[in-house]
């Protein structure tokens, strides 16, 4: 929230011409962000109280390492962070509530899901990929010899039906915000969204 | 979650075929909770790019844009669900049919309201927009920067469009119908002009710049020659080849076109299409048939409800335009 809240402060003093040339760009940019800071106090009053338990630097490390691997732009992993955070609290969540013996407080020991993770983890970006506008897609052939030499023998078929699973496990909401959601809007409020500056320059400097 | 399906299969009750696409078949549905009419897209499966991208992608980013707008004029998305590895997505039911803005793509419902569709292309505000693809919007309302190959483009192709599509509605016949990217750029400048460095400062930088030959232009009077002043004024200001000086939504809403009598007509009261959708869907197939031919169109009138509309008391039309050509 303190994040957009500051946004917005750069945005409105923007509106007053210290920060933007260009009126237009800021008036359309304040209105995003203040629609984005509503939706992220929205957010942030019903988050679950396990939310962020799997936005470990070692998934991250996981997610990131693929995508480039993948050669997807830098907006793909940052998605699927999300995605992925989503569907396994709501996947928990199912579980536990289907095993009333289990405590909220202990350890699960899922074998399946243990094993299932990696595959969970790839679909999120699968599917990430698919909602960036410019990101190439990952082809079922190189997807299937991925998850191999990740030690995982997957059909392509499986592969589609594990992209459904989640997909169908996030109850088809796809639209939450990344933090590339407000640093884009910022980018362009500053004026520094040129098409010539390498993305990965902007976002990991 | 196996309940849960059944119990989603059984919620939409289906009452009729209402078209095909390439990537999705759409039905005509009763919502049994609450008895309204939707119309459900079932994504197709089987297809071959299904098998070499997994699921569709188009159908993601139309659901993805659709959750996050919430608009009156937005058709809404009511509901997704899915069952083994079918997509099947729930919308407002339109009476008319079904990221371009191109006529096909709006549609009216029952009480007239106006409402956008299709946004399988559409691009976000706040999301990255370092390199777009320029092969975005139907050709026909396909603005020059993007035909000249931008990468860089802004809000302005919407405006063009929205040009072209209110061009369109005053003669009853696309505008501007391109057969290539070129052709579609020689339709553009002949009826417009073609534009200069001094008219569009950095368009021969553009990666796909051509030369063309000179064209004068036809002045939008003898294109639109029963539209008034106000509304030539608001054309010419879509129509402006500089995107960075065309006339954004904000500047159209305030022209003086909107304000001037006579008032738009209510939605409620809107002539109603006095056939049914097919019948409608194949007479505008016909007249785009007989378009390609060649053959005189300025008779033809695609949509019922548009030969009652109070702003399209237009006898001459397309004949003025192809005549001056």
């Amino acid at each position: 929230c303190s994040s957009s809240t500051c946004l917005m402060k750069c945005c409105c003093s923007g509106d007053r011409g210290s920060l933007v040339g260009s009126t237009r760009v800021a008036y359309g940019a304040s209105d995003f962000l203040l629609s984005a800071m509503t939706a992220n106090k929205e957010n942030l009053r019903n988050l679950p109280k396990n939310s962020g338990d799997f936005k470990t630097s070692a998934i991250i490390a996981d997610i990131f390492r693929i995508t480039q691997q993948l050669g997807l732009d830098p907006l793909v992993g940052y998605q699927a962070v999300e995605l992925l955070q989503r569907f396994m609290v709501k996947h928990l969540t199912g579980y536990l509530s289907a095993s009333p013996s289990l405590s909220d407080d202990q350890p699960i020991h899922n074998e399946e899901l243990v094993e299932k993770f990696p595959l969970i983890l790839f679909s999120c970006i699968r599917l990430a990929s698919k909602l960036s506008f410019y990101s190439q897609m990952i082809d079922s052939n190189v997807a299937v010899r991925l998850l191999y030499s990740l030690g995982h023998s997957v059909t392509k078929q499986g592969v589609l039906e594990l992209e459904l699973m989640v997909l169908k496990g996030l109850e088809f909401r796809l639209d939450f915000p990344n933090p590339l959601t407000y640093v884009e809007t910022l980018l362009e409020v500053l004026r520094h969204n040129e098409p010539c500056v390498p993305v990965q320059l902007l976002y990991h400097q | 979650m196996a309940q849960d399906v059944k119990v989603r299969a059984k919620r939409y009750e289906k009452l009729d075929f209402l078209g095909e696409g390439q990537f999705a078949t759409v039905y005509k549905a009763r919502d049994r909770t609450n008895d309204t009419i939707v119309a459900i897209k079932k994504i197709k499966v089987g297809h071959r790019t299904e098998a070499k991208d997994g699921i569709n992608r188009t159908a993601l980013r139309e659901i993805k844009l659709l959750q996050e707008l919430h608009h009156p004029n937005i058709i809404g998305l009511l509901d997704a669900f899915g069952h083994k590895s079918n997509i099947s997505l729930v919308f407002d039911f339109m009476e008319t049919d079904l990221e371009d803005l191109k006529p096909n793509n709006l549609l009216l419902d029952g009480s007239g309201v106006l409402k956008l569709a299709d946004f399988g292309l559409a691009k976000s505000f706040g999301s990255p927009s370092r390199v777009y693809t320029h092969q975005v919007v139907t050709r026909w309302y396909r603005s020059p920067e993007l035909l000249f190959g931008a990468r860089m483009y802004g809000v302005g192709v919407d405006m063009w469009a929205v040009g072209c599509i209110l061009a369109e509605l005053l003669l009853r016949i696309p505008f501007m119908a391109g057969d290539s990217d070129l052709d579609q750029l020689t339709k553009i400048f002949e009826a417009l002009g073609t534009p200069t460095e001094e008219t569009w400062p950095g368009m021969s930088n553009l990666p796909d710049y051509v030369c063309f030959k000179q064209f004068p232009g036809t002045p939008l009077e003898h294109i639109f020659s029963a539209a008034g002043d106000d509304l030539l004024e608001l054309l010419e200001g879509l129509f402006t080849f500089n995107p960075s000086t065309r006339t954004t939504a904000t500047q159209a809403l305030k022209s003086s076109y909107f304000s001037n009598r006579p008032a738009p007509t209510p939605g409620p009261q809107l002539p109603r299409p006095n056939c049914p959708p097919d019948a409608l869907r194949e007479k505008e197939a016909v007249g785009h048939k007989r378009k390609i031919e060649g053959l005189d169109t300025s008779e033809e009138q695609p949509l019922c409800f548009c030969s009652e509309a109070p702003f399209l008391q237009l006898n001459c039309g397309s004949k003025c335009f192809t005549e001056s050509c």
